[in-house]
């Protein structure tokens, strides 16, 4: 079910001295906040890829949103390509999302523009997989653009168990052990 | 190479407390030996295909905390630390109900304490328990396994085995430096893991850690853990090359600008040399010259395969600039000569060395340190193409003549003289803002003599802005940045200097294209 947020947009001008707010006929229109953010450089060795997203600040569950992804090459390469999935909880509707741009040189950038719609609240992930060859070797960087779904995604996150306090304070994750005797 | 018998675990004493008394269990009679082995589930990487979980063997957990836990109240009964075959004792009353717990955490009192947490639960410590049970009146056997949690197509249950995976790369860290200095003290160091950890940029607390890194402002190391995105607990060589930079940021000295390293790039030398540095250690740390970076669905594709012995490497980067030069010349090196001689440069004269810390830096210093090692480390210099006739930590002589085909590189240091006008260029066209040509460094020595001050003047365009630093032994002494005025020549104050030989480096942020500064040292 898609949600209609409701925003009245505010005009406010000076006229001759006076401050006159106008308020558009119509009120029920929706508008959607989006981010555009560049995916920090990893630390560990990487393809020449800066990949960067456009994509919504929320959405609800069941509501088609629309993401860009741009690839921008940092060197020449070769065999430059996008492989894009959707991770658990989102569909793309393409289903799956693969493209190759060939041989390119530095500065090149390409940008993709798809649907994802989650299935359920939390911080679900579109996979973002870049590939470029460089004196044949095959690199990748993998990365993610956020989906954040619902009103508290972050307490929806996957965790190893549940935190709790030992009998010095510390806070500590138990997990299970297999067990076996001689 | 990695000795067998007593290692490591074996020089973590093995810390026993005995609980009621010698002699006395809970019913007053003898105390009841619990004994056993921690194992985790170990899945192996290949160059084909990723993570090969239909080869998970069962491993050692090696130097880890053991605890006995009264159930009762959950009170600590006593603790230990199993051995380098995984092995634990306890010493418990008879009859009295415990569990055994395994924590992700390696500990030494005053030696080291390395744990895995959880970045997405305010650091909690990753632990394993066992089940509760009676002590009884008999010695008892209980080993614990840590399961890797795969379902044979996905993960489906708990993922214990991930931090105590982390933890047996760290154990062959600690153990390759515990070889060239038995008496190596290591700072705390926090891993932090979660199964949400995931390359994007946002949140820690959320798992948006941005990729694997060791964090200098948190001396801590964050890896990544999303299933069929990009997972690093069974990626030793990325473990280990993130614990190089711990390794070199608190035994030596790194002065990296951090950032994006990848084929093909040009860096500035001081990143080249921490890259490479942190790439070569993961094949010393392990003794595999094969690093692997898996990623994908299942786990099931390698990203990035790095030969540390193919001298073929990036044929775009080769020279004083290039990571993979460095890392090249340093993993020969340690074949060469084992890692004692690399990790005594690090620890003594990189550390304290009066310039950057580049791969001129370390190999001036090995030299001299090692003469017998100068013919086969200028043979690796020269293969790579790095003069192998730089007298000093500067290249004084400016010997060096690759400048990666970009105008304006050399010389590594240009030669300050009070009153002569020198020119130097900084600019991005290798890209930014770590990259060759972004900063030029700069050496000059004030004589003998009272201390006074000085100044170092720059001629530039008016629209340029250019910032200084200045350096004495890793200090950093100065940080200037010129205003936006309408004057062509700005003087930036150095402060009263003593005799000594100074270095630093000059850049512009936002350079674009080749952007000349005069210097004059007055």
């Amino acid at each position: 079910m898609n949600s209609a947020s409701l925003n009245a947009k505010c005009v406010a001008a000076l006229i001759g001295g006076l401050i006159v707010v106008i308020f558009p006929l119509s009120s029920s229109f929706a508008v959607e906040e989006t981010i555009h953010k560049v995916i920090a450089p990893s630390g560990k060795r990487s393809a020449p890829i800066e990949i960067a997203y456009t994509a919504p600040e929320s959405a609800s569950i069941g509501e088609s949103v629309g993401v860009v992804v741009t690839s921008t090459t940092l060197a020449d390469v070769t065999d430059l390509g996008l492989s894009l999935t959707a991770g658990e909880g989102l569909s793309l509707s393409t289903g799956s999302f693969e493209r190759s741009y060939g041989a390119q040189s530095r500065g090149a950038a390409f940008s993709e523009t798809l649907t994802v719609t989650p299935s359920t609240n939390g911080l679900l992930y579109l996979n973002v997989f870049a590939y470029a060859s460089s004196n044949g070797r095959k690199l990748v960087n993998a990365s993610a653009v956020p989906i954040s779904v619902g009103a508290f995604p972050e307490k929806m996150l996957k965790r190893s168990g549940a935190s709790e306090l030992d009998a010095s304070g510390r806070s500590i994750i138990i997990m299970p052990a297999e067990e076996g005797n001689n | 190479m990695e000795s067998k018998g007593r290692g490591l675990a074996s020089a973590i004493s093995l810390v026993v407390l005995l609980v009621a008394g010698c002699g006395g269990g809970s019913d007053g009679g003898a105390p009841i030996l619990v004994s056993g082995v921690v194992t985790f589930d170990f899945v192996p990487t290949s160059v084909s295909s990723g993570l090969v979980y239909a080869s998970t063997s069962k491993k050692p957990a090696r130097g880890i905390v053991i605890e006995a836990i009264n159930t009762a109240d959950l009170s600590l009964a006593t603790s230990t630390v199993t051995d380098d075959s995984g092995h634990y004792v306890l010493v418990l009353p008879r009859n009295s109900n415990v569990k055994v717990r395994a924590k992700a955490q390696m500990l030494k009192s005053g030696v080291l304490d390395f744990q895995i947490v959880d970045n997405t639960s305010s650091k909690a410590l990753y632990v394993m328990d066992s089940a509760g049970f009676n002590t009884g009146s008999s010695n008892l056997t209980k080993n614990l396994n840590a399961a890797s949690g795969w379902g044979g197509t996905s993960y489906t249950t708990t993922r214990t085995a991930a931090p105590f995976a982390i933890l047996d790369t760290v154990f062959k860290c600690v153990s390759k430096v515990t070889t060239a200095d038995p008496t190596a003290t290591f700072p705390p160091l926090q891993i932090n893991w979660s199964i949400s950890n995931i390359n994007t940029s946002g949140s820690l607390t959320a798992g948006q850690i941005g990729g694997p890194h060791y964090s200098p402002s948190e001396n801590a190391i964050y890896l990544l853990g999303w299933a069929d995105n990009d997972t690093d607990e069974y990626d030793d060589h990325v473990i280990a090359h993130e614990w190089g930079h711990y390794f070199e940021a608190n035994f030596s000295r790194s002065d990296s600008l951090g950032g994006r390293h990848g084929y093909g790039d040009k860096l500035d030398p001081r990143v080249a040399f921490s890259e490479g540095l942190g790439d070569a250690f993961s094949g010393i740390a392990t003794d595999n010259k094969d690093y692997i970076d898996t990623y994908g669905i299942r786990q099931g594709r390698v990203g990035v395969h790095l030969d540390l012995e193919d001298g073929n490497g990036d044929d775009k980067s080769i020279g004083w600039f290039s990571e993979d030069s460095v890392w090249y010349i340093l993993y020969a090196l340690y074949k060469n000569t084992g890692f004692t001689p690399i990790y005594n440069v690090l620890v003594s004269d990189q550390k304290t060395a009066n310039s950057f810390s580049t791969i001129y830096s370390f190999s001036a210093f090995l030299k001299s340190r090692y003469p017998a090692y100068k013919a086969p480390l200028n043979s690796l210099l020269a293969s790579k193409n790095i003069s192998a006739n730089a007298i000093d930590q500067w290249d004084s002589t400016q010997s060096e003549t690759n400048d990666g085909g970009v105008t304006g590189a050399t010389p590594i240091y240009v030669l300050l003289t009070t009153g002569v006008p020198t020119t130097v260029y900084v600019g991005d066209q290798n890209g930014g803002p770590n990259k060759l040509l972004n900063r030029r460094f700069f050496v000059f020595t004030i004589p003998a003599g009272p201390a006074t001050a000085h100044t170092l003047s720059v001629d530039r365009y008016v629209t340029s802005q250019p910032k200084i630093r200045l350096y004495a032994y890793g200090t950093n002494l100065v940080s200037r940045i010129a205003t936006y005025v309408d004057t062509s020549s700005i003087s930036f104050a150095l402060g009263t200097l003593s005799a000594g030989t100074y270095y630093g480096e000059i850049f512009e942020n936002s350079a674009s294209g080749s952007i000349p500064f005069t210097m004059t040292l007055n």
